[in-house]
């Protein structure tokens, strides 16, 4: 490696940890030269971070089920019988890249109405969240499903007796769970830092507590940014981790 | 009746008819192949029996039974792909026990049988591999072996070697009718390669235009073409044109040349000629009979034990004649020979391709 790529990347790297080592020096301050962990020790005893937390924890275990629920059937319905619909779901799950979140969530207020189980509650947050995750949720289950030769797969099961069933919970599933896991991560991804959606309809999930507590304890929010960073860093790890193990899947050598 | 019955088959894609009442009669444990070219229909006369198609009109029987109520699950049917299809998440052993279970036998039975198949395969040192780590002739023995532990009424197999490099394609379709042989399953075999089908067949149907043109087994759809596309599909051949110069003649370029075939046919009638290349023999020129054509040598191919030599006619027509290498060697590039065959060794075709009839 040449001086120029060698500067080029410490200034790359500069660039991204700068930010984040002076986050953690400012989480650490406590006024004047004084530096120690009493912001983290302030901010683990307020209960509006563990309720944040759980909170947004839940909405992210929501968001991945009714994702893979919907997206699941009918990406292996496109896959298998009408792959000319590829085209259309294409479109459809860049829509979210396109229409705003604020665009989103005014259609939501104005337009949704249903039962008070579901409105007026932090869950309502779930469909503009899977909405949200669609783009990734989508690629990642659509690149999982391609990589199979599902007609030769599924034909091959039912000509050994299989029903859909057996199917698609023996050969595609189990075959799909890279897939799977890198969809559900990336929801969860999604959903801890979301802040848009659940501030604008009041509702205090992590990202808005964060944010309340910038405007009143600088420090502690600079600590809970950093613990906001790693709860997503551990979502792409296991992204990464679980993409790296079974690349090889149905391949010939 | 036949053990399977395809009885007046016909299926159309959109206005395109790919088979156009095609009927076929299977003998038990007789090995069926369907050999054409691409778009000739045996695919989908392959996937109808398998129930992944169904039939715009005729019938389908197996060991008397309709099997038009029938779906794919249910037939009981082993079949190999084209495209490897192995389950990826499972072992070649749990991918053999897949058709057991789901038939609910007991595990050690399901253990016991698949290891069998698998051996019957040879494959039974590598049944905790995964299909990533087998090569693809292995990953179509496991594919084979996981159809028949099944025990199959009847076995499908859609080109199951098209995919694999030509030695292992060889060794494995001798393979294929072995274990055939030893299971005792009637087969039905879809190829485009007439050498598959041809050597492990009991009985070749060559399709064409989603019909059955022939059907017999390998000798006579090999020696006694039933029209011009059989005989042009199956081996090579050289085709000359020629008209009836009277009872047992045909007169090419000039040249009267017996060919009792064409007995009955009226003087003048246009005719082709197809003569394959072993039926050709030689003469150096200068003693050459008066019933023999003249050409000369332009090139020839050395397969090993035999030569295959091209002789240019006057008007511009090939001749391909294959000799022993010993005897091809007599002629050189460029020596002016006369080229005859025996009178019976030729097959005569009207000129609307049908073949004719002998009387």
């Amino acid at each position: 490696m040449n001086l120029g790529k060698k500067l080029f990347l410490a200034l790359t790297a500069l660039y991204f940890t700068i930010p984040l080592v002076a986050t953690s020096l400012f989480s650490l301050w406590e006024g004047g030269n004084r530096y120690g962990f009493s912001g983290y020790i302030s901010l683990f005893h307020q209960d509006e971070l563990w309720t944040s937390l759980s909170l947004s924890f839940e909405l992210a275990i929501e968001t991945v089920f009714a994702s893979l629920v919907l997206l699941v059937p009918a990406i292996f319905w496109m896959h298998l019988r009408s792959p000319r619909l590829k085209a259309l779901f294409d479109v459809i799950s860049a829509l979210p890249f396109v229409v705003p979140p604020i665009v989103l969530i005014a259609g939501m207020s104005a337009l949704y109405t249903g039962p008070d189980w579901l409105i007026s509650t932090p869950h309502y947050l779930v469909i503009p969240y899977v909405v949200m995750a669609l783009p990734y949720t989508y690629r990642t289950l659509d690149v999982g499903l391609a990589a199979l030769d599902l007609k030769t797969l599924s034909e091959a099961a039912q000509s050994l007796g299989a029903g859909w069933w057996a199917l698609i919970f023996r050969v595609v599933l189990p075959n799909l769970t890279t897939a799977l896991i890198g969809a559900t991560l990336l929801c969860i991804a999604i959903t801890m830092g979301e802040f848009t959606f659940a501030n604008i309809l009041l509702f205090k999930t992590f990202a808005v507590f964060i944010a309340q507590i910038g405007q009143s304890n600088p420090t502690e929010a600079a600590a809970l940014t950093l613990l906001s960073f790693l709860i997503t860093w551990i979502a792409m790890m296991g992204v990464l981790l679980t993409g790296r193990g079974r690349a090889e899947i149905g391949g010939t050598r | 009746m036949g053990y399977l019955e395809i009885e007046d088959i016909s299926k159309r894609y959109g206005d395109r008819t790919v088979l156009n009442h095609v009927s076929l009669s299977l003998k038990p444990a007789e090995f069926v192949s369907l050999l054409g070219p691409s778009g000739c229909g045996k695919t989908t006369l392959l996937r109808l029996i398998a129930g992944f198609e169904t039939p715009d009109a005729g019938k389908l029987m197996l060991l008397s039974q309709d099997l038009a109520a029938i779906p794919a699950a249910q037939r009981n049917l082993g079949m190999v792909f084209q495209a490897y299809s192995l389950f990826p998440n499972m072992t070649a052993l749990d991918n053999v026990r897949f058709g057991l279970r789901i038939r609910k036998l007991g595990s050690k039975e399901q253990i016991l049988r698949a290891k069998d198949m698998l051996a019957l395969v040879g494959l039974a040192d590598h049944m905790h591999k995964f299909p990533s780590q087998m090569s693809g002739g292995q990953q179509q023995r496991v594919a084979l072996a996981r159809a028949l532990a099944i025990r199959p009424a009847l076995l499908l197999l859609d080109e199951p070697l098209s995919a694999l490099d030509a030695k292992v394609r060889v060794q494995l379709r001798d393979e294929i009718r072995n274990i055939q042989r030893e299971a005792g399953v009637a087969t039905v075999f879809v190829t485009h390669d007439q050498d598959e089908a041809l050597s492990i067949s009991d009985r070749v149907a060559v399709m064409h235009d989603g019909a059955i043109a022939q059907i017999g087994n390998a000798a006579s759809v090999y020696g006694a073409p039933e029209d011009i596309f059989v005989a042009r599909f199956i081996g090579i051949s050289t085709e000359l044109e020629g008209t009836v110069a009277g009872n047992n003649t045909v007169e090419i370029n000039g040249i009267a040349v017996p060919a009792p075939q064409a007995k009955g046919l009226p003087m003048g009638a246009a005719v082709r000629i197809l003569i394959r290349p072993e039926s050709v023999k030689l003469s150096p020129a200068n003693t050459m009979s008066n019933s023999a054509l003249a050409g000369h040598v332009t090139g020839e191919t050395f397969l090993g034990a035999t030569t295959q030599l091209k002789i240019a006619l006057p008007k511009g027509d090939t001749l391909i004649a294959t000799l022993p290498t010993i005897e091809a060697a007599k002629f050189p590039p460029m020596t002016p020979v006369g080229a005859t065959w025996a009178p019976e060794a030729s097959h005569l075709f009207h000129i609307d391709g049908r073949r004719v009839a002998i009387s």
